[in-house]
């Protein structure tokens, strides 16, 4: 027989285990993986394994759909807002698939007709993670199509949040439309003065002069009436508001830029500035493009909506009804099935509830409630079906108003930038500077005043300048992007680099949550125990028996009746006709020992009656955890707010050092407010953060960080994404991004330098359309390269290796 | 040298025309996504003894082309 243990499964890579599910000579490691084989199978579309080997995705506990049904997309109302498109019976609509990962998924999913013939077109976006499908309304419907992509283990995500997500691409598309017409008519207006600047001693030939300065003219119109718009708007609407931004000393070079140039042409005196109006447009907007660019495929605006369902089952007369989330009343009874949300308070009618709250409080261990308590928004049911009353509506919930409660409150500490700081100097001395300029050669030689006063406001275009941050920023963004770490956009690389204190969660950020440390007290298992306990614990889904299970993965499978589930006491069943429990001291009745740490929880474990001994386990903390610390205290001090209860004080106190603040049991507004009260000791605190209980928290603080296993997964919204192992590089992160704006710094005194000598040709009043074409280019080429060179020398030589 | 001013207009005409080709491409969304397309082509064509060859004609509003046959 070949050793099953490590043979990697046919569909999806994992190992097969012992108990591997063997079919078609072919070896899976679950019926999941199986069951899509199988039907790819049956369609001849076995090429989804050629193209990349093992190319399926796991079936994990929480996309096995346990036969989910998906019957609320029947819904007409949701229907409506799902789909893109509609035309008679044909439909389109665009979903979000975080599981896409390779070229075998795309294939698959551009070939799902042969699977569903109602599938008229699917076209896969890949690094959005999306699927545009296109059917036929009478042969299949929504429902099917997500079903279907359900059993491939493609679930879409269907959330609120990405519903109204489409509106956003036109936006996207109007900043390429304005380069390419600024690139054209750069590129042209250089080539049609080229003739003039050449020509220089000698002076063009008059007739040229002309028919070129308005061609150019004609070319540079589209530029500054169409591509520049954005900066007027933005100048005007920040002198509105009383602020000096860089835009302002931009939009009052274009202007200038451009009439100048237009009574120059038309003097006959020179071919005028289009060309460096044309490039420093071009440039600009290139910056522009350069800094908006974002990672698609990932959401940083989560909130509670899109941990929540789209719509639940409301029991009504008897009857099982899917209702939209938002429809849902007071007094109604909503059926919660395993794994599933509780969306709104209430209580509990039927059935036996086994809550989780970690989402909500980062507590692991699930509570159990009975008929009549009351249950939170947020908690995950795990177990049998339950009942619950609605006590609110959703919008009413305790979860949902600390997050509307964070809206009203001002949102962030107002945030001054280096750029701001720069650029209200800089435009304030550039108007200085043109009025000195005017005034003395008023005195002096009033003839050639104003030449000098608008040469001065031409070439003290702040270009380089506009160029450095989102060139340096993007850069450290991209740099981080691919060891890990995803920005929100590039400016947080700003708010990362001024943290001067860290805190962190505990549950899930500094230690793992699903890997914990087991170790069995007492005299060694034999074979057979092994195979008791662990046939035993994988029965359940509280958090202590996977631990054990997962001990024990080399134990084989026996099958278990009997089998029962006490809430917060244990488990019990009958393996090989021998009855063996697991679970607390208190419901074993075992003397408590002296000697547990306080620190482990404690399986105890049970046969016929005969107490055989304990199972410890411990939390794990991340790798590389310990070698951060010292490094992170030289940015500032460390502080750990968990939800959970201090268990873990003393372990954590040793491995963060005594100069740590340690909370425990801290609410999620517990944990906002005291983000909230070290801002307002003037500290700009980084939050560390992996679950829907740290959200407000992370909004609130300077800078805010979710830590995921999958980065396509949910992740409350937040700054950045780190993904969990990347989480030991997150000190050489800091690093860089403290380096990036000692880059900002040196680069405008780059741009600066360069500024100064053109105002050195203005002041003297002798700038020609030539200087300024060298000068403009130049500086912008000049900070570019020396930007992006610089950043990609540190994260090389110094921070990343 | 008055064949430059006939010159300098055809050479606008032709640019014109590259940034006409540009704009179109953009709007029809081949700048949506510079990577799919890379593997799409790779794909072989399957030996699916079907006789269903109806080459579907791309519709103008959307992404890139199909390759089913």
């Amino acid at each position: 027989m070949v050793d099953s243990k490590n043979m990697p499964c046919f569909h999806c890579g994992e190992a097969c285990g012992t108990v591997p599910v063997i079919y078609d000579g072919k070896y899976f490691c679950c019926n999941g993986c199986k069951a899509v084989y199988q039907l790819l199978n049956q369609n001849n579309m076995q090429q989804y394994y050629t193209i990349m080997e093992t190319p399926g995705v796991k079936f994990t506990p929480e996309h096995r759909p346990l036969k989910k049904s998906f019957s609320w997309l029947k819904n007409e109302e949701l229907i409506e807002k799902l789909i893109d498109f509609k035309q008679d019976s044909i439909y389109r609509a665009t979903f979000y698939i975080p599981a896409i990962h390779c070229s075998s998924c795309i294939w698959l999913l551009e070939n799902l007709e042969r699977l569903d013939d109602g599938i008229s077109r699917s076209v896969v976006n890949f690094v959005k993670k999306e699927v545009t499908i296109t059917w036929n309304n009478e042969k299949t419907t929504l429902q099917q199509i997500v079903q279907l992509l359900a059993d491939l283990n493609y679930e879409p995500e269907i959330t609120l949040e990405a519903m109204s997500r489409s509106g956003k691409r036109k936006e996207n598309r109007r900043i390429i439309y304005q380069i390419g017409v600024a690139g054209f008519a750069f590129s042209n207006i250089m080539l049609l003065s080229l003739p003039d600047y050449l020509a220089h001693r000698e002076g063009l030939e008059l007739s040229f002069r002309n028919f070129f300065g308005w061609i150019n003219l004609l070319l540079v119109l589209p530029v500054v009436i169409y591509s520049a718009r954005d900066y007027y708007e933005s100048a005007i609407g920040n002198l509105r508001k009383g602020v000096l931004n860089l835009d302002v000393p931009i939009a009052i070079g274009i202007i200038t830029l451009f009439i100048q140039s237009i009574y120059e042409v038309s003097a006959a005196i020179s071919p005028g500035y289009f060309d460096s109006l044309a490039g420093f447009v071009f440039f600009l907007l290139i910056g522009r493009w350069y800094q908006g660019r974002t990672y698609h495929a990932l959401s940083f605006e989560r909130d509670y909506k899109s941990y929540f369902p789209v719509a639940v089952t409301r029991l009504k007369g008897g009857n099982e009804e899917s209702v939209l989330l938002k429809d849902i009343a007071k007094g109604d009874l909503l059926l919660i099935h395993n794994l599933e949300l509780i969306p709104s308070d209430g209580i509990l009618i039927d059935g036996e509830a086994i809550i989780n709250y970690s989402f909500v409080t980062g507590e692991s261990i699930p509570v159990s409630k009975r008929a009549g308590d009351e249950v939170y928004a947020g908690g995950r049911q795990t177990g049998g079906a339950i009942v619950i009353e609605i006590k609110e509506e959703v919008e009413q919930s305790k979860l949902t108003r600390l997050w509307n409660q964070r809206n009203d409150d001002h949102p962030k500490q107002g945030i001054v930038r280096m750029v701001d700081f720069v650029s209200r100097r800089f435009t304030l001395g550039l108007l200085l500077v043109a009025l000195l300029t005017l005034i003395g050669w008023l005195l002096i030689d009033p003839g050639r005043a104003m030449i000098a006063f608008v040469s001065v406001l031409i070439v003290a275009c702040p270009c380089a300048l506009a160029l450095t941050l989102p060139f340096t920023y993007g850069t450290t963004m991209q740099i981080f992007g691919r060891r890990g770490l995803f920005l929100r956009e590039s400016m947080v690389v700003e708010s990362l680099a001024n943290i001067d204190v860290v805190v962190f969660d505990k549950t899930g950020t500094l230690t793992l949550a699903d890997d914990r440390k087991v170790h069995w007290e007492g005299s060694p298992l034999t074979g057979t125990e092994r195979q008791l306990i662990r046939s035993l614990c994988r029965n359940s889904v509280h958090p202590l028996s996977q631990a054990v299970t997962g001990y024990l993965t080399d134990s084989e499978v026996l099958p278990v009746i009997n089998f029962r589930e006490l809430s917060a006491r244990g488990i019990l069943g009958i393996v090989k006709d021998v009855e063996v429990r697991a679970g607390s001291s208190t419901w074993l009745e075992i003397p408590v020992d002296e000697l547990i740490n306080r620190n482990v929880s404690a399986v105890h474990i049970m046969f016929d009656g005969y107490y055989r001994g304990f199972f410890s386990i411990g939390n794990s903390y991340r790798t590389g955890l310990d070698l951060m610390i010292p490094h992170l205290k030289k940015m500032g001090p460390i502080h750990v707010i968990s939800g959970d209860n201090d268990a873990e004080r003393a372990t954590l106190q040793h491995l963060l050092g005594r100069d740590t603040s340690l909370s425990f049991d801290m609410s999620p507004s517990d944990k906002l407010h005291y983000i909230r009260n070290l801002t307002k000791n003037g500290l700009k605190p980084l939050m560390i953060g992996d679950g829907l209980n740290d959200a407000g928290a992370l909004k609130e603080a300077y800078a805010g960080i979710s830590l995921a296993d999958d980065v396509y997964h949910f992740s409350p919204a937040s700054d950045a994404i780190i993904e969990a192992k990347s989480f030991n590089r997150l000190v050489d992160f800091l690093y860089l991004s403290k380096r990036a704006l000692s880059i900002v710094r040196m680069s405008f005194f780059i741009s600066i330098t360069y500024n100064v000598i053109g105002l050195a040709f203005a002041i003297r009043g002798v700038l020609s359309p030539v200087i300024a074409a060298i000068l403009m280019p130049l500086s912008s080429v000049t900070v570019v390269v020396f930007v992006t060179g610089m950043v990609h020398l540190v994260a090389r030589r110094f921070v990343l290796k | 040298m008055k064949v430059i001013f006939i010159l300098v207009a055809a050479s606008l005409l032709v640019a014109s025309g590259f940034l006409v080709a540009f704009l179109w491409a953009v709007r029809n969304g081949q700048y949506d996504d510079d990577y799919t397309p890379s593997v799409r082509i790779l794909f072989d064509e399957d030996k699916v003894p079907e006789n269903n060859i109806d080459i579907e004609q791309s519709d103008d509003d959307s992404l890139a082309e199909s390759d089913n046959t």
